[in-house]
C-alpha cells in the first residue's frame, strides 16, 4: 500500500470459526489509511502523542515525527545507533527509552539529552504522569523512576521472588510495560501474567495478578497496558491474553478472544471501542472487550504491529513492522 | 624459371610427392590418434571471465547463491493453493522429489516438509511445528488451520508462498559429487509432466536444470552438424559438377578438422560444444578456398595439360593470395583469447590452431590431390572456355556487372552518398546497442523455452531466481582454525547495515535475507515473542547466544544459504526481478555504495561484493564491453599492417579495412534493431567476422590489381571485370558459409547457437555486400597508385612460359601469361 491509501477492512467476526457465538449483525467497517512506508529491516516499536504532536521510534535509533495528529511525518536524526523500544509524551516533555538502558529526555523542540538510568538492562516501556513523575520498566524486572520529568533516574529492585510466590526466588519477570496515572499511581505488567501496582512512586509494590506456573495457559506474559482516567484499563499478551480492570487496575479479569496471536500494544476509549495490535493481526472490540472482531486485511496479516496511541478527533495511530504508520478508525 | 621461393616450393613438393604425401598421412595418423581424447563439454563457470574480481568471489565461494538447487513452482490455475487436491499434489512431489538421483535428502524445502515451520513464543515456550505435519490436510478446518500457520511464518509467505496465494515452490539442492545433469533433469521433467492437469501448472528452474536443458538439446548440435555438412556437400556438387572438385574440398576438410580435433585431444583440452558453430564455419570456408584454387588449376591445366604442371603452377600462384586470406581468418580467431574467459580461450586455441591446418591442407595437400586425381573431361565448360556457361552463370555476372556500374563513373557518386547515409545511420544505431544479456532467464535458450518461461514465472509470483550476494568473508582462511565469524556481534551489524542501505536504494532489491535475520527472529521467540525484542544487544555475547538458540539442535545444512558449515563465511542476498543490463547496474552501483559505507575492511572479516547471478551477468558484461573494441582495434591494427606488406602500401590497408569496419557497425546495429544484444557470441561474431570478411576485400583488391593491367590501365574496366569474375567467387564462399551456417538458427534449440548463426549468417552478408560494393567504389574514388605496381605478392597473374620452356611441346599448347586466369597476348584483353 502506498503513503495515503485508504483500505476499507471489513472486519469479520472470527468468533464462529474460534468457537465463540457469532453477534448478531455484525461485520462493522474500520479504515485503515497507510500514512507511511519505510524498508523491510525498519520496524517503529512505539508511538506516542499529545494533542497534534506525535513521536514514533523504533530500530537502530530511528525518530519519526509529526506536528499534524499523523497525517504526515519527517524523519528526526537518530541520537545513536541504539534501538527505541518506548516514548511518552507528556506537558511538552518526551522520553525515549531503549536498548542498554538508553533514556533520552527533550523538553520542548530541544535537543535530546541522555540521562543516566543507572541500569544497562533494555528498558521497554516509559510513562509521564502529572507532576513530572515518569517510570520506565524493562528486562529481568527492571524498574527505573524519575521525579522531575526524566532528568534523573533512580533504579527500583523489587524482590520479585518474594514478591511473586510459587515462581521461584530468583525469578525476575521482564517487565513489557508501565503507565503512571494522574494520581501518581504506577502499574506494570511483564512475563508471566505479572501485573503489580504501586502507590508510592515506586517504593514499594504489590501483585495484584500473577501467573500460575502450574497451569501454563494461564501463564501468558504480558506485552502492553492500557489504563484510562475512568478506572478502566486493559492489558494484553502472548496467546491472545486480554486482561479487563475497571477498578484502576486493583484487580482484573479475562476476556475471551478466541485468538491466540501475541497481542503487542491496545488502547481504548470510553464509548466501548478497543483496538488491539498484534502478530500477524489487529483486534477490535466496540463494547468494551465483551466481543472481539479480527480485521481481515492481507497487510494486517503479512505483517505485524506494536506500538498504537489515540488520536486528537478519533482514530488511532498504530506503527510496525517496515516502518509503517497506519491511521485506524474503527 | 620463376625463382622465387613460392614457385621453388611448389616445385619441390609436386617433385616429392610420394614423401609429401606420407608427411600428411604420418601427421593425420598422429593427430588422429588424438581423437580418442577428445572431449566436448560445457563447464557453465568457463564462460565466466576468470579475472573479474566477481567472478573470483563466486570461485571462493561457490556454495552461496544456490547453484545446485532446482526450483519447481506449482501453480493453480483457478484459485489459491489451500485446498486438498493442490496440498495433497504438493505433498506427493515433495516426497518424490526425495527420489531424485543426487539429491540432498536434507536440503528439500517446500510447505509440506517438516524443515517449513512456523514458530511462535507461548507461555510454554516456543510453539514451533511444521506447517503441514505429516498429513495433508483434507477437511476445510485443516486446511483453514494450514493456511494460518503460513500466515504466521514469515519465510514461508515470502519464498514459498506467492503473494496471492497461487502458487508454491519446492526447492531441492543436490549434492555435487553425485550429481549426474542429465538423470536429474529426466526425472524432474517426467515429474513436472506428471504433476501437471487442468487446474495445475508446473515450471521447473534453477542452474542444474540449465544444465539439464544445455545438455538435452546438444544432441540434436549433431543433427543439424549432419544437416549442414550434407547441404555444403550438395552446394559444393551443384557449383563444381565433377568428383574430382568435390572430392578435394572434403578430403582436405577433412584431414584439417582431423588435425584441429587431434590436438585438442593431444592436449586435453575439452571442446565447448556450445561454440561448434565457428568450426562448421571453419569447413566452409575451407570448402570456397578449395573452389578457388580447384578452379584456378583447371584454368591452367587447360593451357598446360599437365596435370603435375598445373598443380605445381596453381601452387605458387596461389600461395601467397591463399595464405593471406587465411592468415586473416587466423588473426580473427587467435584473438578471441585476448578476452578473458577461459571456454573462449580454449576455443580460440582450438579453431586458431584449425585455421592454421588450412594452409597445408588448402594450398600443399590440394595440390598433390589434383596431381594424382584424374582431371574431368569437362575442363573445357567449367572454366568457361567453350563459351557456353550455365544459365545461373550468366545470370549472376548480368546482376554483378550491374552492380559494378554503380561504383565508377557518375552513378558513383549515388553510392558514395548512400553509403555515407548507411555508414552514418549505422554507427549511431549501433553506438545505441545494449550490453549484456536482454533476456529474463538465460541467454543460452529461447525465450520462450520451457527454462526461460519457469524463471519468469517464478521471478513473477516469488522474490525470483535472480540474487546478488555480498560476502562477508573471514580473514582466517586456515580451514583447522574454527572461527564463527559468521556469529560475531561486528558481523552482524554490518550484514543488517547492508540490507538497510540496499533497501534505501534507488534500485531496492525485491527481497533480501541474512543469517542475521534468523539471529533477531530467534531472539525474539526465545524471549517471549514481542518484537521489542529483535534488535540484538551489540556484544558477541548476545550474538552467540542468539545463534546458538537458533542453530541449537538443527543441521547447519538448513542455513546453507547464508552461511557456510562452520559459520565462518556468511552472504547477505538481494533478489532482483530480471539481470537486465538496467536492474544490474542499478543493483551493484548501490551495492557498491553501501560497500563502502560499511567499509570493505573489518577486524576479522572483509566485504567482498559479490557473487550471484546479477554480479556474473555484470561480470560477463564488463568484458563484452571492454574487449568488443580491444579485440576489434588489435585486429585492424595487425591486418592493416599485414595487408599494406602484402601491397606494399598503406592505402591498400585503409580500402581493406574500412568495408570491415563499417560492416562491423552495420551488423551491430542490425542487432540492436532486432533486439540483441552484445554478448559473448556477439564478441568472437566480431572478430570472426572481420578476419573472415576482409577475405573478400583481399580476392577482390587483388583482382583488380591484375586486371587494371590486362585492360590498360582502364580503372572502369577493370572493376567491372573483377566483379564479374572474382565477384561471382565471391558470390559463391558467401553462399557456401550461408548455406553451412544459416541451418542453426532455424534449426537449433539453443539459442546461444542459433544467434551464433545468425550473427554469422548477417556478418557473412553484410560483408560480402559492401566488399562488392564499397571496395571498389573505394578504389574508383582515390584510384591508389599500388594497384599500377606489377610485383605485387598476391598477384595472380603467372607467366605460363616460364613452366614450360624447356619442356617437350605438346600439341596444341600455347604458354601464355596468364592474368587472373586470362591469357594475354594471346587475343584476350
Amino acid at each position: 500500500m502506498k503513503s495515503g491509501q485508504v483500505i476499507l477492512a471489513t472486519v469479520l467476526l472470527l468468533g464462529g470459526a474460534l468457537g465463540m457465538t457469532p453477534k448478531a449483525g455484525a461485520n462493522p467497517a474500520l479504515t485503515l489509511t497507510t500514512l507511511k512506508e519505510g524498508i523491510p529491516h525498519q520496524a517503529l516499536l512505539a508511538v506516542a502523542f499529545e494533542n497534534k504532536d506525535g513521536i514514533a521510534v523504533g530500530f537502530n535509533g530511528e525518530i519519526q515525527e509529526s506536528n499534524d495528529g499523523g497525517s504526515h511525518w519527517r524523519s528526526g536524526k537518530p541520537f545513536n545507533n541504539m534501538s527505541l523500544l518506548g516514548v511518552t509524551k507528556k506537558g511538552g516533555t518526551t522520553l525515549v527509552v531503549g536498548q542498554s538502558g538508553l533514556i533520552l529526555a527533550r523538553h520542548g523542540n530541544s535537543a535530546w539529552t541522555q540521562a543516566d538510568s543507572g541500569t544497562t538492562e533494555r528498558l521497554f516501556d516509559v510513562s509521564l504522569g502529572k507532576n513530572n513523575h515518569a517510570i520506565a520498566v524493562g528486562s529481568f524486572g527492571t524498574i527505573v523512576v524519575s521525579q522531575d520529568g526524566g532528568q534523573t533516574w533512580k533504579l527500583i529492585s523489587p524482590d520479585w521472588g518474594a514478591l511473586i510466590s510459587g515462581q521461584g526466588l530468583s525469578f525476575q519477570p521482564h517487565l513489557y510495560a508501565a503507565n503512571i496515572d494522574d494520581s501518581g499511581t504506577m502499574t506494570v505488567v511483564g512475563e508471566a501474567g505479572t501485573i503489580a501496582r504501586s502507590v508510592d512512586d515506586g517504593t514499594s509494590w504489590k501483585i495484584v495478578h500473577k501467573g500460575n506456573p502450574d497451569e501454563q495457559a494461564e501463564n501468558a506474559s504480558l506485552l502492553a497496558i492500557n489504563m484510562r482516567s475512568d478506572g478502566v484499563g486493559y492489558a494484553v499478551g502472548q496467546d491472545g491474553a486480554i486482561l479487563h480492570s475497571t477498578d484502576n487496575g486493583l484487580s482484573w479479569s479475562v476476556q475471551e478472544t478466541g485468538t491466540q496471536s501475541i497481542l503487542l500494544g491496545v488502547t481504548s476509549s470510553p464509548d466501548g471501542t478497543v483496538l488491539v495490535t498484534a502478530m500477524y493481526s489487529m483486534l477490535v472490540s466496540k463494547d468494551g472487550g465483551k466481543s472481539w472482531y479480527s480485521v481481515v486485511d492481507p497487510m494486517i496479516k503479512s505483517s505485524w504491529s506494536v506500538g498504537i496511541a489515540p488520536i486528537d478527533g478519533g482514530g488511532s495511530i498504530v506503527v510496525g513492522r517496515a516502518g509503517t504508520i497506519l491511521r485506524v478508525n474503527p | 624459371m620463376n625463382q622465387s621461393l613460392r614457385f621453388r616450393i611448389a616445385k619441390w613438393v609436386t617433385h616429392h610427392r610420394l614423401v609429401t604425401g606420407i608427411f600428411f598421412a604420418v601427421v593425420t595418423v598422429f593427430f588422429g590418434i588424438g581423437l580418442r581424447n577428445v572431449e566436448l563439454k560445457t563447464i557453465f563457470s568457463d564462460l565466466l571471465p576468470k579475472d573479474d574480481p566477481f567472478v573470483q568471489v563466486f570461485k571462493d565461494h561457490p556454495n552461496f547463491g544456490n547453484p545446485l538447487t532446482i526450483t519447481m513452482m506449482i501453480k493453480r490455475k483457478d484459485g489459491d493453493i489451500y485446498n486438498s487436491d493442490t496440498l495433497a499434489k504438493i505433498w506427493n512431489i515433495t516426497r518424490e522429489i526425495d527420489l531424485a538421483p543426487g539429491v540432498d535428502h536434507d536440503q528439500i524445502l517446500s510447505i509440506a516438509t517438516e524443515k517449513a515451520r512456523y514458530a511462535e513464543a507461548t507461555p510454554m515456550g516456543i510453539d514451533m511445528r511444521p506447517l503441514m505435519g505429516d498429513k495433508v490436510p483434507s477437511t476445510p478446518e485443516e486446511v483453514q488451520e494450514f493456511r494460518s500457520r503460513v500466515d504466521r511464518s514469515p519465510n514461508a509467505r515470502t519464498f514459498l508462498v506467492s503473494g496471492d496465494a497461487s502458487a508454491t515452490l519446492i526447492n531441492a539442492t543436490f549434492v555435487e559429487s553425485r550429481l549426474d545433469y542429465g538423470e536429474a533433469f529426466e526425472f524432474m521433467q517426467n515429474l513436472a509432466a506428471k504433476a501437471k492437469d487442468e487446474h495445475h501448472d508446473v515450471y521447473v528452474a534453477g542452474q542444474p536444470m540449465l544444465t539439464g536443458w544445455v545438455y538435452h538439446l546438444q544432441r540434436q548440435t549433431y543433427k543439424i552438424f549432419g544437416i549442414t555438412l550434407f547441404c555444403l556437400v550438395g552446394a559444393l556438387t551443384l557449383y563444381m559438377r565433377n568428383i574430382v572438385g568435390v572430392v578435394t574440398p572434403i578430403v582436405t576438410s577433412i584431414v584439417a578438422a582431423i588435425w584441429g580435433f587431434g590436438l585438442t585431444g593431444w592436449i586435453h583440452s575439452p571442446i565447448e560444444p556450445l561454440l561448434m558453430v565457428v568450426p562448421l564455419l571453419l569447413v566452409a570456408r575451407s570448402f570456397s578456398h578449395c573452389v578457388q584454387f580447384t578452379e584456378r588449376f583447371y584454368e591452367v591445366y587447360w593451357h598446360v595439360k599437365d596435370r603435375v604442371k598445373a598443380a605445381e603452377i596453381t601452387m605458387g600462384v596461389m600461395m601467397a593470395p591463399s595464405i593471406l586470406g587465411i592468415f586473416t581468418d587466423i588473426v580473427g580467431i587467435f584473438l578471441i583469447a585476448v578476452a578473458p574467459i577461459p571456454a573462449m580461450q580454449r576455443f580460440a586455441l582450438f579453431c586458431g590452431f584449425w585455421c592454421v591446418w588450412l594452409i597445408p591442407t588448402g594450398v600443399i595437400l590440394i595440390s598433390l590431390l589434383l596431381s594424382v586425381l584424374p582431371a574431368p573431361k569437362n575442363v573445357a565448360r567449367l572454366t568457361g572456355k567453350d563459351g557456353q556457361s550455365g544459365g545461373v552463370h550468366r545470370a549472376l555476372q548480368k546482376a554483378l556487372t550491374l552492380t559494378s556500374k554503380a561504383t565508377y563513373g557518375g552513378p558513383a557518386r549515388i553510392t558514395t552518398a548512400i553509403m555515407l547515409v548507411v555508414g552514418t545511420v549505422a554507427v549511431i544505431t549501433a553506438l545505441h546497442i545494449k550490453i549484456g544479456n536482454p533476456v529474463e532467464g538465460t541467454g543460452l535458450l529461447w525465450d520462450d523455452s520451457e527454462f526461460n518461461t519457469a524463471v519468469r514465472q517464478i521471478n513473477r509470483n516469488f522474490p525470483g531466481v535472480n540474487t546478488l550476494e555480498i560476502v562477508l568473508e573471514a580473514k582466517d582462511r586456515d580451514p583447522s582454525h574454527i572461527v564463527r565469524v559468521a556469529r560475531e556481534a561486528e558481523t552482524i551489524r554490518t550484514a543488517l547495515k547492508l540490507q538497510e542501505l540496499m533497501e534505501s536504494s534507488v534500485a531496492p532489491p525485491r527481497a533480501d535475507l541474512a543469517f542475521a535475520d534468523y539471529l533477531m527472529e530467534g531472539n525474539r521467540l526465545f524471549s517471549g515473542g514481542d518484537p521489542k525484542w529483535m534488535p540484538l544487544d551489540q556484544n558477541d555475547k548476545a550474538v552467540i547466544a542468539a545463534a546458538t538458540a537458533v542453530t541449537l539442535g538443527t543441521n547447519l545444512k538448513n542455513f546453507s544459504h547464508v552461511a557456510d558449515f562452520q559459520l565462518k563465511d556468511s552472504t547477505v542476498s538481494f533478489w532482483y526481478k530480471d539481470n537486465k543490463e538496467e536492474t544490474v547496474i542499478a543493483a551493484l552501483a548501490a551495492a557498491r555504495a553501501a560497500v563502502q559505507q560499511v567499509g570493505v575492511e573489518h577486524k576479522d572479516f572483509n566485504v567482498r561484493l559479490g557473487t550471484g547471478t546479477i554480479a556474473l551477468q555484470n561480470a560477463t558484461n564488463v568484458v563484452v564491453e571492454r574487449y568488443h573494441w580491444v579485440i576489434i582495434g588489435l585486429l585492424n591494427l595487425i591486418i592493416f599492417i599485414g595487408t599494406s606488406l602484402a601491397y606494399r602500401s598503406m592505402i591498400a590497408g585503409f580500402i581493406l579495412l574500412l568495408p570491415v569496419n563499417m560492416a562491423n557497425f552495420v551488423l551491430n546495429g542490425t542487432m540492436h534493431l532486432i533486439g540483441l544484444g552484445l554478448d559473448i557470441n556477439s564478441l568472437m561474431v566480431s572478430a570472426i567476422g572481420v578476419g573472415v570478411g576482409i577475405d573478400y576485400g583481399i580476392y577482390l583488391l587483388s583482382r583488380i590489381c591484375e586486371e587494371y593491367h590486362a585492360h590498360d590501365g582502364h580503372w572502369d574496366r577493370a572493376i567491372e571485370a573483377s566483379l564479374t569474375t572474382t565477384g561471382k567467387a565471391i558470390l559463391f564462399t558467401a553462399s557456401i558459409m550461408f548455406v553451412g551456417i544459416a541451418p542453426w538458427y532455424f534449426l537449433s534449440a539453443l539459442k546461444f547457437m542459433a544467434d551464433m548463426g545468425l550473427l554469422l549468417t548477417l556478418t557473412m552478408i553484410i560483408n560480402m555486400v559492401l566488399a562488392l560494393v564499397f571496395l571498389p567504389l573505394l578504389v574508383w574514388l582515390i584510384k591508389p597508385s599500388f594497384v599500377k605496381r606489377k610485383d605485387l605478392l598476391v598477384g595472380e597473374g603467372v607467366d605460363l612460359s616460364l613452366f614450360t620452356e624447356g619442356d617437350e611441346p605438346k600439341p596444341g599448347v600455347v604458354a601464355p601469361r596468364l592474368i587472373g586466369g586470362h591469357p594475354v597476348g594471346v587475343g584476350d584483353s
